[in-house]
This record gives C-alpha cells, structure tokens and sequence, in this order.
C-alpha cells in the first residue's frame, strides 16, 4: 500500500521515456496512448488509495528506506489526495485534447508528463528541499511547453516567466537556507513539532515564512506577483493553458497554504485577506478590458485566485473548505473554458473576440460547454461556482469590506462573460469564413462534454460535496453546513446578473469603450515586473515585522 | 565576517541586474549571480559548523555539517538547466527580433 504513493509521481516519468521512443515507431500514436495510459493508471492507484485516506490515514513511503529524520518522505493525506485527484483529472483531458490537435510530437508529451510527475511531487512531498525541487522541475517542463510552439511571443511570455519565477525560487532557496540554519529541520513534520511547541513568535523563522510565501507566490499569481500570467498562459498552446490555469496555480497555491497552517503563521492569512481582495477586484477589472479571448481567460484566472484567497484569509473551517470548494470548481471549469476557447480558435484560427461571432449554429457542442463554463464561473445556480462563491459570501459575514470587493468582482465577471460570449451569439463575421468548415475531432468534443459534465456534478450536491471536502481538507471540523440556496444569496445572484447586464451595456457605449483601451494600454515592462516582485518582497518583510513586533493588532 | 558583507553585495548585485540591465544575456548573467550568492550563503553558515571534512575514518572529529553541501550541488545543477534554457529562448528571441535589448524588443512585440 505505502509504494503507491511514490508510484504516482514515477509513472509519469516512466512513461515520459516511452514518449522519446516513439520517434522511431511511426504510425503507432505511442506517445499519446501511454501518456494517457499513464494518467490513468495513477487515477486507479488513487481510487485503490481511497479507503484508507477516507478514514483518515495519512499513508507515508520513505524514499529509499531512510526515515523521516534523516530520508525523505512521501505523505498522501486527504488534502494531498484530492489535490492529485484534481490535477489527474484536468491533465487527462487536456492530454485527449492535445492528441486531438495532432499537432504536437512526442517531445510535447514528454515534457508534459514531467510536468504531471513534478506536480504530483509538489503535492505529495513531505520536505521542504525536495519541493523547491519537484517545483523547479514543473517550472522547468512549463517554460518548455509554453514556448512549444515556437512564435516569438510565447517564446518571450516564456522568458518572462523564467526569469521572475527563477526570482522567486531563489528566495525560496533564501528561505530554506533560513529555516535549516535556525532550526536544523527540513522535514515538514518537524517543522510542525517545532512550532507547536514553541509558537511562531520568532522573527527568523516568520523571515523564512515570507521567503517561501513570495517564491511560490509567483507561480500562484496573486496581485501583485501576477504580471507574468496573462502572455504566458494567453500564449501557450491551448491543453497547456488549461492545466497551467487549471492547476499549475492552483497546486503552487496549495503548497503555500500546507506552509502556511504548517508554521500557524495566522498573521499572513490577514494579510492574505486583503490581498484576495485586491487580486479578485483588479484582474477581473484588466479582464474586461482584453479583446484576446484566451488573455480575457487568463486574467480571469487571476481573479478567481482572489476569491479564493479570500476565503483562505479568513482562516475559520468553513472558509477553508468553501476556499478548496471554488478551488476545485475553478479548475474544472476554467480548464473547460480555455479548451473551448482552444477549439473555436482550432476551428476557425481566430482569437481576436470581435472578430468572432455567431458561432452557436456552426458549433453547437462548443457552445454548450461554453455555456457551462460561463454560467459556473458567473455563480449562477445550479452550476459549481454559485456554490463556492455562496460559501465564500457567507464566510465572509464579519468583514463588509471584503465582501463588497468581492461582490463587485463577480458583477465585472458577469460582464466580461457577457462579452466573450459575444463570440457565439454576435453577428456573423464580416470577413469571407465560407472555407473555414467549423469541425472538431471528436475527441475534442468527449473532453469538453466530459469537463461540463464534472462540472455540472460538482454543483449538483453542494451539501455533499462540501461534507467530502470537510473530510479530507480540515478533517471533519464542521458541524453546522450553512444551506447554500437561501432567499439572500439568490436575491445577491439576481442583483449581481442584472448589475453585470447593466455594466456590459456600458461597455458597448462609447465612452465605455474609451475606458476599456485606457485599462488595456496600461502595461509593465520586465524590468518593472522584476522590481515590484522585490519591492512585495520587502513590504511582506515589513508587515510581518510589524506584526511582530505587535505595532497592528488584526 | 567580511565574507558575509561580500556574500549580500553579490546578492543585492543580482537584483539590481535582473531589475535595471536592459540586455536579455546580462539579465541571465544577474540571475546566476543572484542564485550563487545564496548558494555561497548557505555553503558560507554550513562551512562554520566544523573544520575538517565529513569523510568519516577513525579518529575524525569536529566534521562540517555535509547537508548544505549536498543540497546546494542539487540547487546548483538546477541552476545550470535553467540558465540553459533561458539562453536557447535568448537565441530563438535574438534570431527574430535581432537585438538584445527587452526595451526594443517589448516594443516591437507589442506592435505585431
């Protein structure tokens, strides 16, 4: 039972050899059925899993018979299970729909399964070196798939990316070399023995925390550590941008929420509050703005990152399950939505919004999920989103303020839906389309009726879906579930549509328009970028001595 | 004691390269003068723990502690990879837009 658990990060990586031999047996397709063989066979090994992480084991395998003190660890508790569950899930159907574009080789495959296997290791570890180690190999596979294509663009979103992410990294590194010469412990384990004896009332391990909050929080991408996203994942191919905004933020969040319960540095999760805040308001605000429908995509990934920060600042149970709740939604259904938005640009080889339209006839099935996706995303009932941001809503009782960003985040959303889905009801295209024959293989079309479908299950049952998450995430905490489809909520809901109708009226108008460029036109540069990133680092250094030192009582 | 005040001019030098150089190839430059100086950091505290090597015979006492070393090498060969990768983008970059400069090169992408 306990080698699974390694086996889930080494398939992948096996299977990424059989990619590279693929080359020299034509017409056989080996590198996408054992990518894909491969994805499920991890899935049958977390359903054999199932039993005992029900009950509440934490099942451990130490890497080559050393135990924790001195070997590294494996650990797949409830909150890592479901993790790689989410992750195994987005990556096969994006897996199905890259095989369905035909355009990838094997080399493609190769690196993306060891971005699953560096995924998985980020998840399942138990020491904080061979994080930074599972965390820079998934880096490293994303730079490459990223760039895959090869247009100067994503060539350069991908530089980008490299460069303040390997930023980040070094201070995470800054952050290790910290942690191990004050304490002597890279274990997580240990590190939780530590702090649950001594508290976390030491500055040096709070500058050690902060070091591995801002590293991973680069790859998370909440304000204001967010600039690389939008190029990278609006410029990547069309399955890589679903699991790069499917999990890739999401596992890197993931990461910064064990360490954080892990040094009960409750301080940082205020902190985080206000920063979700920030993050849902001003992404949804650049979302808006865009006309690339798959950068609109991506900035909404940032946004939805706020909501669900949010809910994780708030640091009581129910917000935390509410916080995986939308964490999870949102991986299904952003992921359905760039693979829709993948396959209009597929079929039609058009990703300029207001260029496209009246696609609903031609493309039926993609408008469907779309659809989905957009209804999920609004928070409109019965669909995922409208339970997950129910609960974040309800969490959010003793903080006005917040709630008020947050409400005015899903208004703009509501809008920036409405305009992208301009692409399927709008008027036909001007331009001469009659050679374009609007067809998708229909592997295409299994994956994105199969995500709709997960996403319409998620919603279906927000009582036992927030009761499973309670049992692996906060370990059965909850004692009272607040019913998600109360007279308030649904009244928020209609208000929040017809503000949002009201708005996208606005945006049609010309001034709206003339605002919208404004946002649009206003850029950072690298150099810029690189040096916010620094600056966060610093303030987070400043608001946690602050803390500290007890000048601000939150 | 000197080694320290060295050991933070390299790191603050990185970062005032990554943030204010405008060449793509000096960025990279900065990046790995950046990672060497934490790398140099921890190899510099775990160099203090003892005096002799950890090749443990007989007879040996006071070793150094051998982790830093050990994990740094990892960190190390990390850094090379990526360094690696970000000059092949550099070349793929330089072969369309035939300058070095992100200024310029921003520019130009932004009006294709």
């Amino acid at each position: 039972m306990n080698n699974l658990v390694i086996l889930i990060v080494i398939i992948p990586l096996i299977a990424s050899f059989f990619c590279l031999i693929d080359k020299y047996i034509p017409h056989l397709q080996l590198a996408q059925i054992v990518s894909i063989g491969a994805t499920l066979i991890c899935m049958a090994l977390l359903a054999v899993l199932f039993p005992p992480i029900f009950r509440g084991d934490v099942v451990s395998y130490s890497v080559g018979g050393w135990k924790e003190p001195l070997g590294i660890s494996l650990h797949m508790d409830g909150f890592a299970w479901i993790s790689s569950c989410m992750s195994m899930v987005v990556a096969l159907f994006a897996l199905i729909f890259a095989w369905a574009e035909k355009e990838h080789g094997n080399l493609f495959y190769f690196v993306f399964l060891i971005f699953i296997a560096g995924m998985q290791g980020v998840t399942l570890t138990g020491d904080i070196f061979n994080m930074f180690v599972f965390f820079e190999i998934f880096s490293i596979a994303s730079y490459i798939l990223i760039a895959y294509e090869g247009k100067t663009k994503s060539i350069l979103a991908s530089f980008n990316y490299l460069l303040i992410s390997s930023l980040g990294m070094g201070f995470f590194l800054l952050g290790i070399v910290i942690l191990y010469q004050h304490t002597g412990v890279l274990s997580l384990n240990d590190i939780a023995n530590l702090m649950s004896k001594a508290g976390n009332s030491d500055f040096t391990l709070n500058l050690a925390l902060i070091c591995f909050v801002v590293g991973i929080g680069i790859k998370a991408a909440f304000i204001p550590l967010h600039i690389w996203l939008p190029d990278a994942h609006a410029f990547a191919p069309h399955p890589v941008s679903a699991i790069l905004s499917g999990i890739a933020i999401k596992v890197s969040f993931l990461a910064i929420w064990r360490i954080i319960l892990l040094f009960q540095a409750f301080d940082i999760e205020h902190i985080f509050l206000w920063v979700g805040a920030f993050t849902a308001f001003l992404g949804v605000i650049w979302a808006v703005a865009q006309v690339d429908s798959k950068k609109l995509l991506a900035y909404h990934s940032i946004s939805q990152i706020g909501f669900i920060v949010v809910s994780f600042g708030v640091g009581r149970p129910l917000a935390l399950d509410a916080s995986y709740y939308h964490l999870l939604n949102h991986a299904f259904f952003k992921s359905l939505l760039f693979l829709c938005i993948g396959s209009v640009i597929y079929a039609t080889g058009q990703r300029h919004i207001h260029k496209l339209g009246a696609l609903r006839k031609k493309m039926p099935t993609v408008f469907f999920s779309f659809l989905v996706g957009m209804l999920a995303i609004c928070g409109i009932p019965p669909f995922d989103g409208y339970a997950s941001k129910a609960l974040i809503s309800i969490s959010l009782n003793k903080h006005p303020v917040v709630y008020f960003f947050i409400f005015l985040s899903s208004i703009i959303t509501v809008t920036s839906f409405l305009k992208l889905s301009g692409i399927f009801t709008g008027k036909p295209n001007k331009e001469k389309t009659s050679f374009i024959s609007y067809k998708i293989p229909a592997k295409m079309r299994l994956s994105l009726v199969a995500l709709s479908i997960i996403c319409l299950a998620t919603g279906i049952a927000p009582h036992f879906w927030i009761r499973t998450l309670d049992t692996f995430v906060t370990g059965r905490k909850l004692d009272i579930i607040p019913t998600v489809y109360s007279l308030h909520q649904l009244v928020a809901t209609l208000l929040m549509v017809g503000l949002g109708f009201a708005l996208y009226l606005f945006i049609r108008s010309s001034p709206g328009k003339k605002t919208l460029r404004f946002i649009r036109g206003f850029r950072l540069g690298l150099n810029n970028s690189i040096l916010l990133v620094v600056v966060t680092f610093l303030i987070f250094i400043l608001l946690s001595w602050i803390v500290a030192k007890g000048f601000v009582q939150f | 004691m000197i080694a320290g005040y060295l050991i933070i001019g390299l790191f603050i030098l990185g970062i005032w390269g990554m943030v204010k150089k405008d060449n793509l190839i000096k960025k990279v430059i900065a990046l790995n003068i950046f990672n060497s100086s934490i790398v140099i950091f921890f190899i510099y505290l775990g160099s203090r723990t003892g005096s002799t090597a950890p090749i443990m015979e007989r007879g040996i006492k006071d070793i150094v502690d051998p982790l830093p070393q050990a994990l740094m090498l990892t960190a190390i060969v990390i850094g090379i990879s990526l360094t690696a990768l970000a000059l092949s983008f550099i070349i793929k970059i330089y072969r369309r837009h035939k300058t070095l400069s992100i200024y310029k090169i921003q520019k130009k992408s932004e009006h294709e």
